[in-house]
């Protein structure tokens, strides 16, 4: 019954996000939506950056990528099983691929290698204009019967992608990751697999991403090149450090704050982004034990995850 | 400890829903007898110099149509309002929120777009209501995006071919070499008519360049263009886009061939983007062929919104700002004649056969029966404008309409900066 | 055809390698790829138009505020950012782009979204060349990318403050314990970079226009040409911008203009792939 509790929270928050859903106006429902949808994208990078401990830039494009997959699925007349399908597999595949080709990289290196690779994909999404339309954006055909569908299953999969990180915090894989984030070089010696314990993170990682992105691309009826460029996947990455304390719900609340308070305030995505860089910046220098040490020690509190 | 853990998850997201709910409690203000008229516009990012022209003239309307006495639909006296927001030049993120703040919370009747009405497809088949468009003009038209779209506006197979045709048989040009934004669809609908045209015409189209989005150095383009030995320029896409090229083309040393859009930049736009120094002589050759400007209208009404556009917000007016003023009287003669201010499926249909409205200075030309729009779509005369560099601003060279591919209602005009 | 994308390259990669070449001096000494100076080159160009357009400062007069507020500001970020994570360097390619959102942002809220220019007294001039013409812009830009390296050799060769920058990037620690101050040469390095930001504003907004995210797609160019070059080298960026300019001008004309910019990260990947120990691994560090 001891390990039933995370999920009992979890349950409760989702009931409490539908309810809040269907009981505001549109526009904070707007608003919501945008949360939860984020907490599902920044639940799957929670995955390799927070169980992980690799700063991963690119969850942005495997969420960009999943958006555009499900889109293109259903303009070419597919129904939205496909094209939930697709999305969540093409984001996967991408993950497979800088998994392949960084999993041997560390620290900052791998920062830097997934923050352009997150430029390039921003760069195709906006250049390929025959199959994206680039800048210009797609047009998304509905794939749900109705409208209201859409209240219950975007907080539903927030949910569900929180109860999947919770899960997997405590499963085999998980445990890996924290070793890996812990002592990469004594996880090695101990006889933990590192490049496929990464490779497998990542993958989960950007397959969560690619649902999520089919979510927004639902949800908002169109996408465009710019929901997903390089900027996104820092803002993602910023969201799990601020909120992210460390906890199953770090997403939940690291969205919250950074995609409702500018939403909510009504800032002009100027002022918006501006907030969310200082914000990121005084968490970096005021956490002691530096942004990485700090969610290290607030991770350590995590129910399920203690050594 | 973990039942502590959850406990505390469940109190914060208690808290959590208290706050939500407070904020989303707001009383709603009292709003009877007034009728909000939505609009999203491009107030900031690329599109920047489009929105800003459009709110005010719309919000001039609105003082007018209020100092007058509001109208009255029904028996019932009323107020309009506006409500602009701006989309910051990103539909898909900005202009969707805006969508829904304007549509499903403030209920608006009509909603005014401006730029990618594509974007809104999916939000509007959702959320039906008539949507009047005055600025995007691309091409294929936006007109089949949803059946709930007008267009209040001339568009791209209005006045392009126009253009291409005083290049040939004013300036006797033969040889165009085109530049444009790839992946702005106003750029390749232009592309296309600047084609359709320019074989009619007996023109040649001897180079074809599209820059990517984000570029900032355009030699590369300019070299591949030249190369073909152009004898005239053709620029595709809106003011940001269009400036810099043409600057850049300056730059290069290419400075005696005529330069060819149809981004409706103004002066002050030109000096601000160019840079003071430079643009009276980077735009001595630029010719922008559009709507009918203002200023160069024989109605009274007309003039008098020229003179009072340009008092109030020193900007030259625009065709834009002409059919931006012209919308709420658009809206409010549909309301009249629907009888109602609230049922969207009532004014989409008395827009459909609505006459033209008195008040209106655009000089629309009406369809059959007086009606205001031609399906889906209301007409103008185009005009085409040139650089006078002795002012620094520009004047009028060619007044015309298109019948398809062919030139009517034509009027040179040869000393328009003499004037 | 040819010649004139060579030129284009040359001017290109003067460019890059004038951002570059302020890249590699701050990783050398501290290891943060810096890419904040992006937002250091905007800002620089914001204060010169504002200084020359509306304070009505004689041309060189608004440059030369605008280099130094960049190596102002420059420094700024060093005092109040980057030294908290000098011995994160996980952190720092995050705290680099938090940075770059609040310094874009900022201009964004001063000085508005619409594009502005800077325009030079020789903005409409034309330099023949080999039968050539050449916007006087571009040639500006390769004579203040090859002056500005020039003396950033001098200062780093022939002037202490240039050995001691050079002994902290060999080995910090034993530069500490030689007696230099290792606060004032972080200081110091990145004060140059921010005047190197500072003179890439200056020479490459005339060319273009002077907007927020003006230098956010040639930074990351930028990057690429310090890890052409080696991390650390002086030289090696100057070499590997024009290198990367050429290259990148090249595959426009003759592969693909849309993708000109991936064909840059490409190279970028390879180089982190193919030493994935690090890319320090068996390579000296060192400045000039």
């Amino acid at each position: 019954m001891k390990g039933a509790w995370p999920y009992v929270g979890i349950a409760v928050v989702t009931l409490a996000m539908w309810a809040l859903l269907v009981s505001v106006n549109a526009f904070y429902a707007g608003v919501l939506a945008s949360i939860l949808i984020w907490t599902v994208a920044t639940s799957g990078l929670n995955v390799i950056a927070g169980l992980g401990g690799y700063p991963s830039l690119v969850q942005g494009a495997f969420y960009g990528i999943g958006a555009y997959a499900s889109a293109l699925a259903l303009i070419h007349g597919q129904n939205l099983w496909v094209a939930t399908l697709l999305a969540v597999v093409s984001a996967g595949l991408a993950g497979l691929l800088i998994g392949l080709v960084f999993a041997r990289t560390r620290g900052q290196y791998f920062g830097m290698g997934t923050l352009f690779f997150g430029v390039v994909v921003a760069l195709v999404l906006t250049n390929w204009t025959g199959l994206t339309q680039g800048p210009l954006g797609l047009m998304v055909p509905f794939g749900f019967a109705t409208n209201d569908q859409l209240d219950w299953i975007v907080p539903l999969s927030a949910g569900a992608s929180l109860a999947l990180v919770q899960a997997l915090g405590t499963s085999r894989l998980g445990l890996r990751l924290v070793t890996v984030r812990a002592d990469e070089d004594l996880a090695e010696h101990i006889g933990v697999p590192t490049a496929r314990t990464k490779l497998a993170g990542l993958v989960i990682s950007a397959m969560i991403g690619g649902f999520a992105g089919m979510l927004i691309a639902q949800y908002n009826g169109t996408i465009s090149p710019d929901l997903f460029d390089q900027t996104v996947g820092f803002v993602m990455f910023v969201a799990v450090a601020v909120g992210g304390a460390g906890r199953v719900l770090g997403p939940l609340v690291g969205s919250a704050f950074i995609v409702g308070v500018p939403d909510v305030l009504n800032l002009p995505s100027g002022i918006g982004l501006l907030v969310v860089g200082v914000i990121f910046v005084v968490i970096v220098i005021v956490v002691p034990d530096g942004l990485m040490g700090g969610v290290d020690a607030i991770r350590r509190r995590l129910p399920g995850f203690r050594a | 400890m973990q039942a502590r853990t959850a406990a505390k998850t469940i109190a914060g997201a208690a808290l959590g829903v208290a706050m939500a709910t407070l904020l989303a409690a707001r009383p709603a203000a009292a709003q009877d007898k007034t009728v909000t008229m939505g609009a999203i516009l491009p107030l900031s990012g690329l599109f920047s110099t489009l929105g800003p022209p459009e709110r005010d003239a719309m919000q001039m309307a609105v003082t007018k149509i209020n100092g007058g006495g509001g109208f009255e639909v029904g028996g019932q006296k009323y107020k309009l309002a506006l409500k602009v927001l701006d989309d910051e030049s990103t539909a898909a993120t900005v202009g969707i929120a805006a969508f829904r703040q304007l549509v499903q919370v403030d209920n608006v009747p009509v909603l005014v777009l401006a730029d990618n009405t594509r974007n809104y497809a999916s939000l509007l088949q959702r959320f039906p209501l008539p949507l009047l468009n005055i600025l995007d003009s691309t091409y294929p038209s936006i007109l089949d995006v949803d059946k709930h779209v007008f267009l209040l506006r001339s568009d791209t197979p209005a006045y392009v071919p126009g253009a291409v045709w005083y290049l040939a048989n004013v300036l006797h040009k033969k040889r165009i070499a085109w530049i444009g934004s790839a992946a702005d669809p106003y750029s390749t609908g232009i592309e296309t008519w600047v084609k359709k045209a320019a074989a009619e015409y007996g023109v040649e189209v001897v180079a074809d360049v599209n820059y990517p989005p984000g570029t900032t150095n355009f030699s590369p383009f300019i070299q591949t263009a030249m190369a073909a030995k152009p004898d005239a320029i053709y620029l595709g896409g809106v003011t940001q886009e269009v400036l810099p090229v043409a600057k850049q083309l300056f730059q290069a040393g290419i400075r005696d061939l005529p330069v060819f859009h149809n981004s409706g930049a103004t002066p002050t736009q030109a000096k601000q983007i160019i840079g003071d120094d430079l643009y009276n002589d980077v735009m001595a050759t630029n010719y922008d062929f559009a709507g009918t400007l203002p200023e160069t209208s024989d109605n009274p009404a007309t003039k008098t919104f020229y003179k009072d556009f340009l008092a109030q917000y020193k900007e030259y007016p625009d065709d834009l700002t002409m059919w931006a003023y012209d919308a709420p009287y658009v809206l409010i003669g549909a309301m009249q004649k629907a009888g109602s201010v609230t049922d969207r499926e009532k004014i989409y249909q008395a827009m459909l056969t609505q006459t033209v409205p008195a008040e209106t200075i655009s000089g629309w030309m009406p369809a059959e029966g007086g009606k205001l729009f031609h399906g889906r779509d209301a007409q103008t005369l185009s005009e085409g404008v040139r650089w006078c560099t002795a002012t620094k601003t520009i004047a009028p060279a060619f007044l015309y309409f298109m019948d398809g591919l062919k030139v009517t209602d034509q009027k040179l005009i040869a000393n328009g900066c003499g004037g | 055809m040819l010649q004139q994308a060579l030129v284009n390259g040359v001017v290109l990669g003067a460019l890059f390698a004038l951002l570059g070449v302020g890249l590699t001096l701050v990783y050398g000494v501290m290891e943060v790829p810096n890419f904040a100076q992006a937002g250091v080159v905007t800002i620089g160009a914001y204060i010169m138009v504002t200084l020359h357009q509306s304070a009505r400062w004689p041309f060189y007069l608004a440059v030369a505020g605008g280099v130094l507020a960049a190596g102002a500001i420059s420094v700024a970020t060093e005092r109040f950012a980057y030294r908290y994570v000098r011995t994160r360097p996980l952190a720092a390619p995050a705290v680099a782009l938090g940075l770059l959102l609040i310094l874009d942002n900022s201009a964004l809220e001063l000085w508005g979204g619409d594009h502005v220019s800077l325009t030079p007294p020789y903005g409409a001039g034309l330099v023949q060349l080999g039968g050539m013409t050449i916007p006087a812009v571009g040639v500006a830009l390769v004579l203040t990318a090859a002056v500005s390296m020039l003396l950033l050799w001098l200062l780093l060769t022939r002037t202490g403050i240039g050995r001691a920058i050079r002994a902290v990037s060999q080995n910090a620690e034993a530069a500490a314990t030689l007696g230099i101050e290792l606060e004032r040469q972080y200081v110091t390095a990145f004060f140059i970079s921010g005047v190197l930001a500072g003179l890439a504003a200056f020479a490459y907004a005339p060319t273009y226009a002077v907007f927020p995210y003006m230098a956010d797609g040639v930074i990351f160019n930028g990057f690429v040409v310090v890890i052409l070059g080696g991390l650390g080298n002086v030289w090696g960026a100057a070499v590997g911008g024009i290198l990367l300019g050429l290259v990148e001008s090249l595959s426009a004309v003759y592969v693909s203009a849309a993708y000109q910019t991936v064909i840059g990260f490409v190279v970028l990947l390879a180089v982190i792939v193919l030493r994935p120990a690090g890319l320090f691994a068996g390579t000296a560090r060192r400045v000039a």
